[in-house]
């Protein structure tokens, strides 16, 4: 049954190969990207686990 | 700027550490019991349902979904608020999620041991019980979701990434995997057979390890290593590689489990392939949460915490090398099917998921109950009997798989088998059996420890039931030009959990499409014919029981295999398979061309006293196969149903199925009688016995290749369907 609507799409054959290529590329402007932006961009993110507490904490808010 | 008040619910976080606890020592006993059914068979009498059979997927359901199930409900409802700066979006969700899945455990509890399965590994739990998941993990998903989509921190953290790509990719597995037509209330038949349902069900195994027992678990260690250690992660950087590398690469790596077998080559390729390259983005991963203690390790020498986390991080190291390794063919052929594959897996499951989830007890504990842990030196003992458990266990199974494969493949210098008889490989390493159950005993210790301690901690504070926490409200961004491309991605969950549904669907649909589409990936047998209605019966009696947690049905194009077993196994036929029972663990011979190998009465002694036939064995006996009668009320249904999913019966079979049924049964047990088996030990046996269906499913096994077979030629059903069973292909 889902054979014949599978079958049953022009060039599905194509599908593969199209999202290899697109996926090969994804992770090569990736790569590129994170290189360009450098470590400091990332810094705020990096610290998010670590200041919800402390930033935050309702015992000591002056904190 | 407005600063917002707002609570997380510890509550939920409580409950769901309480179960993994609970859970995690039950799934543990029941581990211990049957390893201790391989030093001593008879341990616990022979009980149907605390047989082998039944009990090993119990244990590997209570371990994957109760104990670390819960375990990564207990970091996600922890540490998601917290890094969204917002209280979960629905309390009731969150308690509905709870019950619903505690409900869940206990249901596959109440059907596992009474051999209500459906034979596929994790995915074990029958149809009413899949719906249930499906229910309770879209409440997870959306209470989830909701909570990214009203948070107040702008940036989504790395660790949440891993948590939306373990509900969107378990949610795809569970559906794809559970497409099975119900024949009755507890009984169903997957869509997909053989060469497919292998395919499939091992798409989603091999998934299952990489969504529920390591994505959301990589969440934690990007959350509670850098809490734990007081420092950020090591390079943020690499884990956006890692995140993305690491989802779209594990997806096309589940063939692997089927190397060898009759999976077309290419599709067994494509799995090496991605496995190999599996080890980069896994690497990256633990290397980075390795790093991330650099300049700390001074407190992992005292902190239990980052003790159980280091351990946890470098056995994720191990295992994950040794994934892409065991993907290598030549590897794969030696440790297939033998127990190192069960060392292999104790090493992810007893250090990595039990690392990190008693690491977050311990973590967590103190924190919402606003006191210190009850005694360090409690937990650091813990952590030795975990790892010295670990040890005990796994390395004896890494000694005892590799000594038995190599038995099994030996060869004398005339050319036959060293070790004809199976057993005698079995017998062999009976003493790592046993050491495993040593290990296994002090990692349950070491447990009871760790449970001990909490408890005492809990006591010895209050729970801060909503603990309340303050940030500013969410400015919105959404004009922010300049904002590079993955900060805006970041910014937009609903897009971002569409690429990762992207990503993760690519590698399925291009393993699967090509089986689907293309028929000459599994070349027609002509003469394979359908299962007869008493051996229908006999199968889903296999398949209750659990036989293919300890018999393979898949006989690899080996010669050391071919002599042992016979001819090897064929795509073709397995086209009638719903399911497929290729199994995956050899504790006992294959038995894909077991048909016509013994007598009808060699089975009949073996299933009542396997000690009989085989002078050592460490099956169990079946006496209640003997005592129990076959269902013959509901095989109407079940034809229908394996018509339903393709087998080509008539559509009028289901008529004369109970007919055809006693007919076969009739010979089968008149054959016995004649040999002189009316009897065993005071057993009268019959015709309506479970044996007899059993011994009838048994012995067509892999037989119709020969295509000397009429398997339905004198039942009743083909003189009234005039010598017309299958429907014209």
């Amino acid at each position: 049954m889902y054979k014949d609507v599978l079958r049953s799409m022009d060039g599905i054959e194509l599908f593969p190969s199209i999202s290899l290529i697109l996926f090969f590329s994804f992770f090569v402007i990736l790569i590129i990207y994170l290189i360009r932006t450098g470590k400091d961009f990332w810094e705020d993110a990096a610290n998010i686990p670590l200041d919800s507490e402390i930033i935050f904490n309702p015992k000591n808010p002056e904190k | 700027m407005s600063v917002d008040t707002f609570h997380y619910d510890n509550k939920v976080v409580r409950n769901f550490g309480i179960a993994t606890m609970i859970w995690g020592i039950i799934g543990f006993l029941v581990g211990l019991i049957v390893a201790l059914k391989f030093i001593w068979p008879d341990f616990l009498g022979f009980i149907p349902e605390l047989s082998f059979g039944r009990l090993r997927p119990l244990h590997t359901n209570a371990v994957i979904f109760a104990f670390a199930g819960n375990a990564i409900f207990y970091g996600v409802y922890y540490s998601l608020p917290r890094l969204c700066k917002a209280s979960m979006w629905s309390e009731k969700l969150s308690k509905i999620h709870f019950w619903g899945w505690q409900t869940i455990i206990v249901s596959a509890v109440a059907t596992l041991p009474f051999g209500i399965t459906t034979s596929k590994e994790y995915a074990e739990l029958e149809w009413p019980i899949d719906l249930l998941i499906t229910l309770i993990w879209v409440i997870f998903g959306v209470n989830m979701i909701m909570t990214i989509m009203k948070r107040r921190e702008k940036h989504i953290y790395v660790a949440i990434w891993f948590y939306i790509a373990t509900f969107v990719t378990v949610a795809v597995l569970h559906l794809v995997n559970s497409f099975e037509v119900p024949a009755t209330l507890l009984k169903s038949y997957p869509v997909y057979a053989g060469v497919q349902d292998a395919l499939v069900q091992w798409w989603y195994g091999h998934n299952a390890v990489a969504f529920f027992l390591t994505t959301p678990f990589l969440g934690i260690m990007y959350y509670f290593i850098p809490k734990a250690s007081n420092r950020p992660i090591f390079s943020y950087r690499l884990s956006i590689v890692h995140f993305w590398s690491l989802i779209f690469i594990y997806i096309w790596a589940g063939p692997h489990h089927l190397l060898y077998t009759a999976l077309p080559g290419w599709a067994q390729t494509l799995g090496t392939a991605f496995s190999l390259m599996l080890i980069a983005p896994s690497w990256g991963g633990m290397l980075n949460g390795l790093l991330t203690l650099r300049g700390a390790w001074d407190k992992v020498r005292e902190d239990p915490v980052l003790k159980f986390m280091v351990v946890a991080v470098t056995s994720y190291g191990m295992v994950t090398f040794e994934g892409p390794m065991l993907s290598i063919a030549n590897v794969n052929a030696i440790a297939h099917y033998s127990d190192y594959i069960i060392g292999h897996v104790h090493n992810g499951a007893l250090l990595w998921n039990g690392g990190l989830a008693f690491g977050m007890l311990y973590f967590i504990t103190p924190r919402i109950y606003e006191t210190k842990l009850f005694s360090t030196k409690l937990a650091n003992i813990h952590f030795w009997f975990a790892t010295m458990g670990a040890i005990f266990y796994v390395i004896p199974m890494y000694w005892g798989g590799i000594t038995q494969s190599l038995m099994w493949k030996d060869f004398t210098d005339q050319g036959f088998l060293t070790y004809p008889n199976f057993l005698e490989t079995v017998v062999q390493i009976i003493p790592m059996y046993a050491l495993r159950a040593f290990g296994g005993t002090l990692f349950i210790i070491g447990a009871l420890f760790g449970i001990y301690n909490l408890i005492k901690t809990a006591k010895s504070g209050s729970l801060l039931q909503n603990e309340e926490a303050q940030a500013p409200a969410l400015q919105k961004h959404e004009g922010d030009e300049n904002e590079s491309w993955h900060r805006k991605l970041e910014g937009r969950p609903l897009k971002f959990t569409l690429l990762t549904v992207l990503a993760i669907l690519i590698g399925g649909v291009v393993e699967y499409m090509p089986t689907a589409l293309i028929d000459s990936n599994i070349p027609t047998i002509e003469s394979v014919q359908p299962y007869t209605a008493l051996e229908v019966e006999g199968r889903d009696i296999y398949i209750a029981e659990g036989c293919n947690n300890c018999h393979s049905q898949m006989i690899r194009p080996f010669r050391s295999e071919t002599e042992r077993y016979g001819e090897y196994s064929k795509a073709g036929e397995f086209v009638y398979d719903h399911p497929f029972l290729w199994g995956s663990k050899r504790t006992g011979p294959d038995l894909h061309r077991i048909g016509g190998k013994y007598p009808d009465s060699w089975h009949l002694r073996h299933m009542y006293d396997p000690n009989s036939t085989s002078p050592g064995s460490i099956m169990p006996a079946y006496t209640w196969l003997l005592t129990q009668d076959m269902d013959m009320e509901s095989m109407p249904n079940r034809i229908g149903a394996l018509t339903t999913v393709g087998v080509p019966y008539s559509t009028r079979y289901p008529e004369y199925a109970i007919d055809d049924m006693k007919a076969q049964a009739n010979r089968i047990t008149q054959g016995l009688r004649e040999n002189g088996f009316d009897t065993i030990e005071g057993i009268e046996i019959t015709s309506e016995k479970k044996v007899i269906a059993l011994i009838a499913y048994l012995q067509r096994l892999g037989t119709d290749i020969s295509g000397e077979n009429d398997p339905f030629g004198e039942l009743p059903s083909s003189k009234k369907l005039s010598n017309v069973i299958l429907e014209d292909k």
